[in-house]
């Protein structure tokens, strides 16, 4: 390991040193002072590792060939680490009343983030495997956070359980892979697949295994089963958290894979990922449709998006187009999605979890920002104009469209229109329906509120200007493009 | 300047974002002026480019950004400057600033002072959007802008019930008409690739598409025409948006909204020249909609209504002169109608406020010693609508007349001029009723007074503009508006430059006018004189008063049957979705409770069966990948 491998991983390198900083300063500072400075070392930690890589770059690889910087690495870093900056920035008035330690909640989400990133480095299957773990295995704790609440306890260990059984299932699979191609970088695995094809059985058995274990991480339907309770049960800041940067992380990973050592077989699995796509689609808005509570709504809402970029995914024949529009939903979902959940937050008073419907009844003169906020954040989730969803889903449908998946494009739109049910209904019982007399007052989030607010604001703006987040997806996916 | 013109929607913007977020708090009573110096500033940009424009700089497109660009789907947001678009925006900038001007008099003590002067400059930069846009996608976005902003503002006292009704309703006629844009922005992509302008048009000019396709592109866009500029059968919503503030009324009526139909129209020109058929059922529906708006208008006892029936009505002329190939005489017509609706609807404003917020005519009268710089402005205004010689209305609807005549179409011709009479008398009636003979309600009289100065600058400077106005048509069909606009239009070779022929002008000139003096003649004599008797003509008239009343029924029309119809058809999708649709989901969830119920009985708990279903998901994917392998299954 020389100075220029670490030199190459420097924005790994100083969120895990901000990482263990923070549990250092929790350790020495009192409450009073931690509950100001933890947060801000946090964000200034993850804004230093931004700008500690390189925005756009050629492709370099370090480590002897285990981990490469390029275009595709820098999107994904710069993306998570303003998804963890999004998480801590709306968390802490959450975690004070919930009596969640703080120092622990911020350190679990920074190493899972150090995960992710890891993810986006990786040229070979056991890099990525430390990456996915790396990530996963934080957000297993993350889950069950709130110790004495036994749905946060269930979602954990259910996580986990699910979790570790999936990862034996891509573990095996990479086995097989390695196996059939006596080495574990994808390029070498590219060369190998490309010679047998899928009639070879092993080839058959390692493909199918590989899927699964991706499905699972980003919540495709059938894999998806854990994902409501998950989200359901965790703390909502961490639920916020959890449905945005492991999915994202999923989606690389997906990339990666799929495309970088599996795109010899792409006529084969892009079929596969096409049916699945619908199936998830479908899926989750479906049974979001005929949810009570809004957590739970958007847990199920969450799975339908993992069906919109699969689609992007599956017509990965189009070209970078294709991977460009999965990158740009990926960014897109993480900030909507990130803010809709963390819109729940004010409404996390004790004893409840989520919101149903009737709570929301009058939000928008309770709390006409955060209403507001929401409101933008179901819109976008939607994909009406002028919002970063609704370009977000233009993005994807033209390669869908391009790949000859006229079908998957049609299920889109329709799904979209089955979507904008629940979406709206919530914003009707925000701005259309009467407080209850006995509501309970909402506490002071001014964090939250300033929080939101950004993210609010970067939806309707990106929504208006999304070239240059396009351009610089575009960039991005040029590492899988021949 | 022309560089620049973004600046132009731009201060708008600025204005609609502060005082939205700072007006309630602390601008307060500034959001007013804020707002009329951010529209200043547009109009003095808009004069820079209209300047430049003049200059020879006849078609510039400034980009400013790229807003979608995947595969062959490319949308720019970017201006076409041209002389359509140029003389557009100077029309748009300056009556919305004179409009901005009097409503800081006329809302002064209205409580949602703030929030009015958020939503107006919105209103204006809408407009400027769908003014400046260089293709039909941006266009709509302006049009969908204009569309929300009518509805918050002819909705803006919605704490009592009409003014929400009337927003609905706007918005619901609007909506029909958006769908036939947006059928029409649709084709267009489909056949010619692209919604550019420019892109489109040249198209079109070297290979155009079948003839029934483009015909339903036109037939969609006149629709979305319809809808915006209140035609035959979308127009109803027009006379109901009196029940906003009169600032909106003049707003939507003069400077946005009613003239987007128009301008999208004229700015399609290429299309529907090519079109053929089509242009000539624009002008059919213009000049039906002309003569009925007009005899509704000849009845009505409320004056925004008489205005607004008016405004329907005159639209119709411009529509007319689009169908028979007159393109700049109906841009010449939306020029000075701008002018005088605008003055006309700031003076009934003026009276409103003046005797202390009422509408009807029957309680007026006399007003004249009261509120004297109003009465004035408004006979000149009344003057123009009248269309006598030499005032604004006179040079454009005669140039509208003419040339439907002289492009073959003698029975629209008719129409018009028999339209031009009735538009004499109910204008004569309106200001008649409101101004002259004997105060019918003392009590207002005692308490009228005339309007603050904020209110009357504006009314003076848009007497002057509707004296004025019409010798930039001058001479006729010569003048320095065909001059300004022919490059613009006739690029598409759809104007071919003509000389002023007098003897025909003088010939219509004298006709029309000599119908528009008979109806002015006819309500002196009835209002003035008893002669005949008001009340002795609509008994006389019998049913066909009330049907004119009654504004056709068309409303009942509407209500009863159509919105049975709408709600019948609501009731079925209902009990659909409730039955069918709901049933299923509820089915399905109800199956997916049953399921789930079902294995949490089974020791195992939830995750095991979690982990069943993965691994039956499994072993389905490997059959689906084997099928592929083996070719038992087709990708």
């Amino acid at each position: 390991m020389s100075l220029d491998d670490l030199n190459t991983v420097l924005p790994e390198v100083v969120v895990t040193a901000t990482a263990c900083l923070v549990l250092l300063a929790d350790a020495i500072l009192d409450r009073k002072l931690a509950r100001f400075w933890l947060p801000l070392l946090v964000v200034l930690g993850l804004i230093s590792a931004i700008f500690s890589g390189p925005i756009t770059v050629a492709s370099h690889t370090a480590f002897g060939g285990f981990v490469v910087v390029d275009t595709f690495t820098a999107f994904f870093r710069v993306l998570f680490c303003i998804l963890a900056i999004f998480a801590t920035i709306v968390a802490p008035e959450y975690l004070e009343r919930r009596a969640i330690p703080a120092g622990a909640f911020y350190a679990t989400i920074l190493f899972s983030t150090v995960g992710a990133m890891t993810i986006a480095l990786a040229t070979d299957l056991i890099t990525i495997f430390v990456g996915l773990e790396l990530m996963t295995i934080p957000i297993y704790v993350l889950a069950g956070m709130a110790r004495r609440d036994r749905y946060s306890n269930e979602a954990g260990l259910k996580y986990f359980l699910l979790g570790a059984f999936s990862s034996a299932m891509l573990l095996y699979g990479f086995a097989w892979l390695y196996g059939l191609s006596g080495t574990t970088t994808f390029v070498g695995i590219a060369e190998a697949v490309a010679k047998g094809g899928l009639t070879d059985g092993a080839t058959l058995v390692a493909l199918a295994l590989v899927t699964v274990g991706l499905a699972f991480k980003a919540a495709v339907v059938p894999f998806h089963q854990w994902t409501p309770d998950a989200y359901d049960g965790a703390p909502t800041p961490a639920t916020a958290f959890m449905s945005v940067a492991p999915k994202a992380a999923a989606f690389a990973a997906i990339l990666r894979i799929m495309i970088g050592s599996l795109g010899p077989l792409g006529l084969d699995w892009s079929a596969v990922f096409a049916i699945l796509a619908a199936i998830t689609m479908t899926g989750g808005n479906v049974v979001a449709l005929v949810q009570g509570n809004v957590k739970r709504m958007l847990a199920y809402s969450s799975i339908a998006h993992t069906g919109y970029i699969l689609a992007g995914v599956a017509a990965y024949q189009a070209g970078a187009s294709a991977s460009a529009a999965v990158l740009f939903y990926v960014f897109a979902y993480g900030i909507m999605n990130l803010g809709a959940f963390a819109c729940l937050i004010y409404l996390d008073l004790d004893g409840t979890r989520g919101a149903s419907l009737d709570e929301l009844n009058g939000f928008a003169r309770r709390q006409p920002a955060g209403a507001l906020a929401f409101a933008v954040f179901l819109i976008s989730l939607t994909g009406i104009p002028p919002t970063i969803g609704f370009v977000a889903k233009v993005f994807i449908l033209q390669p869908v469209l391009d790949a000859g998946l006229v079908w998957l494009a049609v299920a889109i739109a329709l799904n979209a229109a089955l979507a904008a049910f629940y979406y709206l209904r919530v914003v009707v019982h925000m701005y259309m329906y009467d407080v209850d007399a006995n509501a309970p007052r909402l506490l002071r989030t001014d964090l939250l509120s300033a929080g939101l607010g950004i993210a609010g604001l970067a939806v309707v703006v990106i929504g208006i200007v999304p070239d240059g987040l396009y351009r610089w997806a575009l960039q991005a996916a040029a590492p899988f493009v021949r | 300047m022309i560089q620049n013109v973004w600046l132009i929607p731009a201060f708008p913007l600025a204005a609609f974002l502060i005082n939205a977020l700072f007006g309630r708090r602390w601008l307060k009573q500034w959001t007013g002026p804020l707002a009329a110096a951010a529209i200043a500033a547009s109009a003095v940009v808009a004069i820079g480019v209209f300047l430049e424009v003049h200059a020879g700089a006849l078609r510039t497109t400034v980009p400013l950004y790229t807003f979608i660009s995947v595969a062959d789907f490319h949308v720019d947001v970017a201006a076409l400057v041209d002389p359509l678009s140029s003389a557009m925006l100077l029309m748009v900038t300056v009556i919305s600033f004179l409009i901005h001007v009097y409503a800081i008099g006329y809302m002064a003590h209205d409580h949602g002072f703030w929030r009015f002067f958020s939503w107006f400059p919105l209103f204006v930069f809408a407009m400027l959007i769908l003014v400046l846009a260089d293709n039909y996608l941006v266009m709509f976005v302006g049009w969908e802008g204009v569309g929300l902003c009518s509805y918050l503002l002819i909705g803006f006292w919605f704490e009592r019930p009409e003014p929400a009704g009337a927003a609905k309703k706007a918005f619901v006629m609007n909506r029909i008409g958006d769908w036939g844009f947006t059928i029409g922005m649709i084709t267009t992509f489909l056949v010619f690739g692209s919604m550019n302008f420019v892109d489109v048009f040249d198209r079109v000019a070297k290979d155009p598409p079948a003839q029934g396709v483009l015909s339903l592109i036109c037939l969609a866009f006149f629709l979305g025409a319809t809808g915006k500029s209140a035609q035959l059968p979308l127009y109803s919503w027009l006379p109901d948006a009196m029940e906003g503030p009169t600032p909106v009324s003049a707003l939507i009526h003069a400077a946005t909204m009613v003239t987007a139909g128009v301008y999208l129209v004229a700015r399609s020109t290429p299309l529907f020249a090519a079109a053929g058929p089509v242009l000539a059922a624009v002008g059919g529906v213009g000049a039906l909609t002309a003569i009925f708006a007009a005899t509704i208008a000849l009845v009505q006892f409320d004056i925004k209504r008489v205005m607004a029936y008016s405004t329907v009505s005159q639209l119709g002329y411009m529509f007319l002169a689009l169908g028979v190939g007159a393109p700049i005489a109906a841009m010449f017509h939306l020029i000075t109608h701008a002018f005088f609706k605008a003055l006309l609807f700031l003076g009934s404003g003026s009276v409103i406020h003046g005797i202390g917020d009422v509408q009807d005519m029957r309680r007026m009268g006399g007003l004249r010693s009261k509120m004297p710089l109003t009465y004035w402005t408004m006979v000149i205004a009344g003057g123009a609508l009248a269309a006598l010689p030499p005032l604004a209305g006179f040079w454009s609807k005669d140039e509208i007349l003419g040339s439907a005549f002289k492009n073959g179409y003698p029975i629209l011709w008719v129409v018009g001029v028999f339209t031009g009479g009735l538009t004499a008398f109910y204008v004569t009636r309106a200001i008649w009723l409101t101004f002259h003979g004997q105060p019918r309600d003392r009590q207002l009289f005692e308490h009228a007074h005339e309007s603050p100065r904020v209110m009357t600058v504006p009314l003076l400077v848009l007497a002057a503009g509707s004296v004025l106005v019409g010798f930039i048509g001058f001479p006729p069909d010569n003048g320095f508006l065909h001059a300004f606009l022919r490059p613009a239009i006739e690029a598409a070779g759809a104007v071919a430059e003509t000389g002023t022929d007098w003897p025909a002008f003088l010939i219509f000139a004298a006709i029309s006018t000599a119908v528009g003096v008979g109806g002015i003649l006819l309500g002196l004599s009835m209002y003035s004189r008893g002669r005949p008797e008001p009340a002795a003509m609509s008994r006389a008239a019998g049913p066909y008063y009330d049907v004119l009343v009654n504004k056709y029924y068309v409303d009942e029309l509407y209500d009863r049957r159509l919105v049975d119809v709408a709600k019948a058809f609501a009731g079925a999708a209902w009990a659909f979705d409730i039955h069918i649709i709901d049933g299923l989901v509820n089915r399905l969830g109800w199956a997916i409770k049953l399921g789930g119920s079902g294995l949490r009985r089974a020791q195992t708990g939830i995750v095991g069966n979690y982990a069943l279903s993965i691994v039956a998901g499994l072993l389905l994917v490997m059959i689906v990948y084997g099928g592929y392998a083996t070719g038992w299954l087709h990708r």
